[in-house]
C-alpha cells in the first residue's frame, strides 16, 4: 500500500489549508484536503492516511473558544478513528488553532489514557491577537523534531496562545517539544519573547507516544529562506519537520 | 434558557485584569474585574453536547441560570442589539441547527463583574465602557433579560404606491433618497409622462441607490467648469486619460470590473482595489472597518471570474481633539476610533486568512468627526478568468449569508454628511460583519471556477445594484420571496435593498447549478436560485406580484450630470519664515520622532496576521530587532518561481490641506518611492487613486478635485506607471456646533510593482563585510518645511511647501530604478515624513547599527535634517560600485554622506559642529 498520503483537516475557518498543503506536497507527500463534513460521512477514508494535519486558521470563527467546536466534533465523531490512526503509529500535526484543538479534544497529550482534555491554550496575557517571530529551544527527542539545530526562529501569530497545565516539572520538560527562549538561549517567561506568557515557555508538546505533535508558531511560515524576518540566511526550519514526519514513514511504517 | 461560562480564576481571565488595571486609574475603589461569556438560546439544548461546544473544562465553570458564578456583585452585560449581526450566536446557531437542534435565536453577551470596596455607580461604569468596550449604537448595556423575540409577523403585503404630485425634495428627504430636485423631477417624468402611472417604493429606491453619489460617482463623470475651462468628463480627461496614454503592455482591464487587473506571469494576473468605509467608521469604527474590509475582499473575489484574495492594506486618517469634546458630544474619541478600526480589520482580515500587510496612519484635527478609513485587497487569478460576461437565459444565483434588515440606505447615506446626531439616526446603515460567513464563500467560490460566467459582490445597494448592474445588457428577473431570510417579516422592498453583508451574486449557466449548489452544501455556505438575467428589463416580482418593472436605460444612463461650476482651491501662502525661531536639535528630534504620524506603528501592525498564506517575503517590520518600517511589503506567491509583488502608498492630508497640486505630487512620489526603495520596477508599477474630499457644495473643493485630477495626470503620464482602479469619496465633513468643518483635500495613491524575486531588499543598514556607504540620492535638500511633521509640532505655518517639478523627479526615479535593475543597491529607505533624520534613525534601529555622518551644506541643520524635500533617498551601496552609481544617477542627484558603523548611534557632523544622538534613548519616545 502507498504510504504517503498526507490529509489536512479543514472546517469553516481553518485558513491556513492551502500552504500547509503546498509544504506537504513539496516534501513528497500526496497531500488531500478534506472537511470535516466530508470525513463524518465517510469515517473510513481516514485510513489511508499516514499523517494528518490540523492547520491553522479560526475554525467556526474561534467564537466559543478557540478550537472548540471541532474538537467538540472529534469527541463526539472520530475519537475511535483518531486512536486507531496512533495505534497503527501514523503520526499527527496541530499548527495553532490545530494545536488548540488537539488539546481541547484530549488527544494531546493524553498522559492519563483516558482521552480527557489535560491542559489548555487560552488568551494571551495581552488579550490580543500577535505576529511576531520567535527564538525557539528545540527538544530533539521526537519524531517531529530531530534534525533540527537547538534553537530555531519561526513565527507566531495568534490571539489564544498562552500554554497552562499542572504537571510537574520533569513531565512537562519531557513533552515540551518547543519552548519559548530569550536572544541568549535561556527559556523565557518575558514579552515579548515569551509572546502569550505561556507556563514554563511551552511553544508546543508531544503526546506520550510522541506520534502527535501540537505546536503554536507556524512552520509551513518559513517554506523559503528570503521568509525569514531579517536578512541573515538560514535553513527553512519549517520544511525540516515536515521531512522528518516523511523520513519516519518511509523508515518505521 | 441561559448558561454562563466563566474562567475558574483570575489567572484565566486576562481581558478582567486588563480591564481593573484600566479602570483603577480613575476608580480605586474597583477591586477586581471578572469577565464572563453569557449564551441564550430560545430552545433548550442537551446540556452535555452544549458543555463541549462552550466549555474549557481545565480553565472554565459553567452555570445554568439562574445559578449565577458571583451572587450579589456588581456586573453589567454588554450585547448586540436585536437586528445587528452577532457574528458568534450565528456561528453557533447554524451549528446547532446543523446539529439537528431545533434553534431559531441563539444570543450571546459578555458579562462584566466589578468587585468593589464601596458603592458602584452605575452611571460612571456605563461611562467608562462606552465606546472602549461598546457602541450605544450597535450595542445593548445593562442586564441582559430572557425573551424570546418575536419580528413582526408577515402582515398582508400590499404594493405600495407612491405619489408624486407633492414636495419632490420634502418626498427625498423623508425617504432617505438622497435625490435633487432636478432628479427627482426627472423620475417623476419618466413615471408620470413614460409610464403613465406612480412608481412603486421599491422603484423609488431603486433608483436613488444606482443614482446615489457613493454608486454612480456622478460628481467625478461630470461636466467642470474650471478657470472658464469646460471639461466634459473630469475623470475621463484625468485618471482614465492618463492611463489610455500610457498604455501599458501589461494592464490587462482598466476601470471596468470591481477592481483593475494587470498581467503577474504566464499564468496568472493580479488585480488591485481599495475602497473607503469612512461615514459607517466614524459611527461604529469596529464593524465599520471590518465591513469596509469585508466589502473590499468581496470585490476581489468578484473581479473578472473571480480573484483569490492574498493580501489587504488599510490606512487610517485620524482625528487629533484639541478639547473640542466635551463629555455630551457623541462624537467617538479618536484614539478609541483607531482602536477600533484596527481591532475592526483585525478580525475581519485575520479570520479571512488573509494578511494585512501594508498600511499608514496619519492625524489631523479636521478628522475629528470624520475619520477616513481605506481597506484594499490584492488578488491573484488564471489569466483566462480576466473577463466576465453575462449570459442570457443564465441563473441569477445568490451565495452567501442570508438577507436582514441590516445596513438598510447605506449607499445613500454614504453620500450625505455626518451630523453630530448621526449616531443616534443612522444605525440601520451600522453593520457588524461575519467573517466566518465570507470566508466559506470564498473557499466555496474558489471550488467553483469555471462553472459561472459573471460574479459581483453584493456592496453598497444590496441586492438591488449587484443585479442592476449585471443584468445590464440582458435584463433582470427576480424573485424576491426566494431570497432567504434571517427572520420573517421583511417586506419586498427591503429584501431588494438591504445591505445584508458576505453576499455576492453568480451568473450560473442552468447546466451547472446543481454542481454550485452542491459545492455550496461542502462548504456550509447557502447557494440559492434566485430568479433569471433575461428580459431586457428589469423586473422584481414578490409572491407572484410584479414589484418592479424598469428600463435598464433609464436606470443606468438616466442620471442628469450637471455642469460644476468650481473656483481654485485657495492654497496656503508660501512664504521664508520670518520668526527667527531657535531650535534646540535635541528637543526637535524628540518632537519630531515621538509625534502620532512618525513614531512606530507596531502596536497595529503585530494586531494583523500579515504572514499567513506563506506568501509574504518583506514583513512591514524588519531586521534583527524588527523595529524597522519597510518601506513596502513584498508578496511572493507560492507558486511563483520569480517574481513578486511589491505594494506601498503615498497620503498626506497636511499638505492637502496646504495647496491641493503640490499634495498631490507629493503623495505619487511617496508611493513611487515606497515600491522602488525596497526593489520594485517602476516600469511594471501600477497606481490606485482614492480621493476623499469635502464638501461638494463648496465651489474651491470642487476646485480642489480639479487641480487634484489634474496633477495625477501630468506627473503618472511622465513617470509612466498607469492607474488601475479609483475610489472616490465625497462630502467628507460634519457639522459640529453648527460648524461645518471639511476635511482636508486628501488623496491615496496606493502603488502595485511587479518585479523579481532577487531585486527586493530590505529598507534599514547592516554591518558589509566589504566596505560600503550611505549615499542620499535624488533632488537637492531644501527648505520646504511647511507642512512637515518638525513644523506642525512647533505649530509653525509658514516657510515653503515641497515643491516637485514633475519632469525632474521622474528622471530622478527613472535613474534610481535603472539602479535597481543593476542589483546595484545593499538597502534603501525613502526620505518621507520628519525628513532626514527619521529616515537614518528607522535605518539604524534595524539591525542596532549606527552611522556618522557628514555633511556640507549652506542649509542650517534642522532645514537639512527634517525638510521634507521629495524624490530623495537614504540608500547603502558597496564602495567598489559607487563609480558606477554615479555614472547612473547623475553626480546632482548623488551625494555621499556617510558610513555605517557599529556603534549603535547617529553621530552627525555639519559643516564643523558635532552632534551624537544615541538610538537606545530615542527609541523610548518613537516606540
Amino acid at each position: 500500500m502507498y504510504k504517503f498520503y498526507s490529509l489536512v483537516i479543514k472546517a469553516d475557518g481553518t485558513n491556513c489549508e492551502v500552504e500547509t498543503s503546498f509544504i506537504l506536497k513539496n516534501v513528497g507527500f500526496k497531500n488531500e484536503i478534506l472537511t470535516v463534513g466530508e470525513i463524518i460521512k465517510d469515517l473510513k477514508i481516514l485510513e489511508k492516511f499516514s499523517f494528518i494535519v490540523f492547520p491553522g486558521g479560526f475554525s467556526y470563527g474561534d467564537y466559543t473558544g478557540s478550537g472548540r467546536i471541532v474538537s467538540s466534533i472529534i469527541k463526539h465523531h472520530l475519537l475511535q478513528n483518531f486512536q486507531k490512526h496512533i495505534k497503527d503509529g501514523k503520526l499527527i500535526l496541530g499548527i495553532c488553532n490545530g494545536f488548540q484543538i488537539l488539546v481541547k479534544s484530549g488527544l494531546l497529550p493524553n498522559t492519563s489514557g483516558n482521552w480527557q482534555q489535560e491542559v489548555s491554550l487560552i488568551f494571551n496575557d495581552s488579550f490580543h491577537y500577535e505576529d511576531r517571530w520567535v527564538k525557539l529551544l528545540v527538544n530533539k527527542n521526537t519524531i517531529f523534531t530531530k534534525n533540527l539545530p537547538d534553537y530555531i526562529y519561526l513565527p507566531v501569530a495568534h490571539g489564544e496562545g498562552k500554554f497552562i497545565h499542572s504537571f510537574v516539572k520533569e513531565k512537562i520538560e519531557k513533552l515540551g517539544a518547543f519552548f519559548y527562549v530569550d536572544e541568549k538561549g535561556k527559556k523565557s517567561m518575558d514579552y515579548p519573547q515569551n509572546p502569550n506568557g505561556s507556563f514554563d515557555s511551552v511553544a508546543g508538546i508531544v503526546d506520550e507516544t510522541g506520534k502527535i505533535l501540537g505546536m503554536m508558531p507556524h512552520p509551513e511560515r518559513f517554506r523559503d529562506e528570503k521568509e525569514f524576518y531579517h536578512d541573515e540566511k538560514i535553513d527553512p526550519y519549517g520544511i525540516i519537520i515536515f521531512e522528518n514526519v516523511y523520513r519516519y514513514i518511509k523508515e518505521e511504517l | 434558557m441561559i448558561v454562563e461560562v466563566v474562567p475558574k480564576n483570575d489567572s484565566f481571565d486576562s481581558l478582567g485584569q486588563i480591564i481593573k488595571n484600566e479602570i483603577k486609574k480613575s476608580d480605586h475603589s474597583i477591586m477586581k474585574v471578572r469577565t464572563s461569556n453569557l449564551y441564550f438560546f430560545d430552545k433548550e439544548i442537551d446540556l452535555i453536547f452544549l458543555k463541549d461546544l462552550l466549555v474549557d473544562s481545565v480553565t472554565d465553570d459553567f452555570y445554568i441560570h439562574p445559578q449565577h458564578p458571583f451572587e450579589n456583585t456588581f456586573f453589567i452585560d454588554i450585547y448586540y442589539k436585536d437586528g445587528v449581526m452577532d457574528p458568534a450566536g450565528e456561528t453557533l446557531k447554524n451549528y446547532l441547527i446543523k446539529s439537528s437542534f431545533q434553534v431559531n435565536y441563539v444570543k450571546t453577551i459578555r458579562r462584566f463583574y466589578l468587585f468593589s470596596e464601596g458603592k458602584i455607580n452605575n452611571e460612571k461604569i456605563v461611562k467608562f465602557f462606552k465606546n472602549r468596550y461598546f457602541n450605544p449604537l450597535v450595542e445593548q448595556v445593562g442586564e441582559f433579560k430572557e425573551k424570546i423575540k418575536v419580528f413582526s409577523k408577515d402582515k398582508e403585503f400590499e404594493i405600495k404606491y407612491i405619489d408624486l404630485d407633492c414636495d419632490l425634495e420634502k418626498l427625498s428627504k423623508d425617504m432617505v433618497l438622497s435625490l435633487n430636485l432636478e432628479e427627482m423631477k426627472i423620475i417623476k417624468d419618466y413615471f408620470y409622462k413614460k409610464l403613465k402611472r406612480k412608481p412603486t417604493d421599491v422603484e423609488l429606491e431603486t433608483i436613488a441607490q444606482t443614482w446615489s453619489e457613493h454608486c454612480v460617482h456622478k460628481t467625478f463623470k461630470s461636466p467642470f467648469r474650471y478657470k472658464n475651462k469646460r471639461i466634459k468628463n473630469l475623470f475621463k480627461e484625468t485618471i482614465m486619460r492618463a492611463s489610455y496614454e500610457i498604455n501599458h503592455p501589461d494592464t490587462v482591464s482598466l476601470f471596468s470590473d470591481n477592481a483593475g487587473i494587470v498581467k503577474f506571469d504566464q499564468f496568472n494576473n493580479i488585480c488591485f482595489k481599495v475602497e473607503t468605509h469612512n461615514h459607517p467608521s466614524a459611527l461604529e469604527p469596529y464593524g465599520g472597518a471590518g465591513t469596509g474590509i469585508g466589502g473590499v475582499i468581496r470585490d476581489i473575489i468578484g473581479t473578472g471570474l473571480s480573484a483569490k484574495p492574498i493580501a489587504n492594506t488599510d490606512v487610517f486618517c485620524i482625528g487629533i481633539d484639541e478639547g473640542e469634546l466635551t463629555e455630551n458630544d457623541s462624537i467617538i474619541p479618536p484614539e478609541e476610533i483607531l482602536k477600533g478600526v484596527v481591532a475592526g480589520v483585525r478580525d475581519y482580515g485575520n479570520r479571512m486568512g488573509i494578511p494585512t500587510v501594508n498600511g499608514a496612519v496619519c492625524y489631523h484635527k479636521k478628522f475629528l468627526g470624520n475619520p477616513l478609513v481605506f481597506a484594499g485587497s490584492i488578488g491573484i487569478m488564471k489569466s483566462r478568468n480576466s473577463f466576465k460576461k453575462v449570459n442570457e437565459e443564465d441563473y441569477i444565483v445568490l451565495i452567501g449569508g442570508r438577507t436582514g434588515r441590516d445596513g438598510i440606505h447605506g449607499a445613500t447615506f454614504s453620500s450625505t454628511s455626518l451630523t453630530e446626531d448621526s449616531q443616534e439616526i443612522s444605525s440601520g446603515a451600522v453593520q457588524i460583519g461575519n467573517p466566518i460567513e465570507e470566508k466559506k464563500m470564498l473557499d466555496a467560490i474558489m471550488e467553483m471556477d469555471g462553472l459561472f460566467n459573471s460574479i459581483t459582490d453584493c456592496g453598497a445597494g444590496g441586492l438591488s445594484s449587484a443585479v442592476g448592474e449585471m443584468g445590464e445588457e440582458t435584463g433582470a428577473i427576480v424573485y424576491l420571496d426566494k431570497v432567504p431570510l434571517k427572520y420573517e417579516g421583511l417586506s419586498y422592498s427591503e429584501i431588494w435593498i438591504s445591505e445584508s453583508q458576505e453576499r455576492m451574486v453568480l451568473s450560473v449557466p442552468p447546466k451547472n447549478f446543481e454542481k454550485i449548489k452542491s459545492i455550496g452544501e461542502k462548504y456550509n455556505t447557502e447557494v440559492t436560485h434566485v430568479g433569471y438575467f433575461k428580459g431586457k428589463k428589469l423586473e422584481l416580482y414578490f409572491k407572484d406580484k410584479n414589484v418592479l418593472s424598469l428600463d435598464m436605460n433609464f436606470l443606468h444612463k438616466g442620471v442628469p450630470l450637471y455642469e460644476k461650476k468650481t473656483l481654485p482651491y485657495i492654497n496656503f501662502k508660501e512664504k521664508k519664515r520670518k520668526l527667527k525661531y531657535k531650535f534646540s536639535i535635541d528637543d526637535a528630534v524628540v518632537k519630531v520622532l515621538s509625534s502620532k504620524d512618525v513614531r512606530s506603528k507596531e502596536w497595529i501592525v503585530r494586531q494583523y496576521d500579515h504572514e499567513v498564506q506563506s506568501q509574504t517575503l518583506v514583513k512591514p517590520l524588519g531586521g534583527k530587532s524588527s523595529n524597522s518600517p519597510n518601506d513596502s511589503s513584498v508578496l511572493y506567491p507560492l507558486d511563483s518561481k520569480e517574481k513578486c509583488i511589491v505594494v506601498g502608498c503615498g497620503i498626506n492630508p497636511r499638505y492637502g490641506e496646504l495647496n491641493v497640486k503640490k499634495m498631490t505630487y507629493a503623495v505619487i512620489d511617496e508611493a513611487i518611492r515606497n515600491v522602488l526603495s525596497q526593489g520594485g520596477d517602476l516600469e511594471h508599477t501600477f497606481l490606485l487613486d482614492n480621493f476623499c474630499f469635502g464638501d461638494v457644495k463648496n465651489p474651491h473643493t470642487l476646485g480642489a478635485i480639479v487641480e487634484s485630477t489634474f496633477a495625477c495626470y501630468d506627473y503618472t503620464v511622465k513617470l509612466r506607471t498607469p492607474f488601475i482602479s479609483g475610489k472616490d469619496s465625497l462630502n467628507n465633513y460634519f457639522i459640529m456646533k453648527d460648524k461645518e468643518i471639511e476635511i482636508p483635500p486628501t488623496l491615496l495613491i496606493s502603488a502595485l510593482s511587479i518585479t523579481y524575486v532577487d531585486m527586493i531588499r530590505s529598507s534599514y543598514f547592516k554591518m558589509t563585510e566589504k566596505p560600503s556607504t550611505i549615499l542620499m540620492l535624488g533632488k537637492e535638500t531644501k527648505e520646504e518645511l511647511a507642512g512637515s511633521i518638525l513644523y506642525s509640532e512647533y505649530g509653525i505655518d509658514e516657510g515653503f511647501l515641497p515643491n516637485i517639478d514633475i519632469k525632474e523627479s521622474a528622471k530622478i526615479h527613472k535613474n534610481f530604478n535603472e539602479l535597481n535593475k543593476r542589483r546595484l543597491i545593499i538597502s534603501a529607505h525613502d526620505i518621507s515624513d520628519g525628513g532626514l533624520f527619521v529616515t537614518l534613525f528607522e535605518s539604524c534601529i534595524g539591525n542596532d547599527v549606527g552611522c556618522e555622518i557628514k555633511i556640507e551644506s549652506k542649509l542650517e541643520l534642522f532645514n537639512f535634517l527634517f525638510s521634507e524635500t521629495q524624490s530623495r533617498y537614504v540608500v547603502q551601496v558597496y564602495d567598489e560600485d559607487l563609480d558606477y552609481v554615479e555614472k547612473i544617477m547623475g553626480k546632482k542627484y548623488m551625494k555621499i554622506i556617510g558610513k555605517v558603523v557599529k556603534t549603535p548611534s547617529i553621530k552627525i557632523k555639519h559643516n564643523k559642529k558635532s552632534y551624537t544622538f544615541e538610538t537606545k534613548k530615542l527609541l523610548k519616545y518613537y516606540r
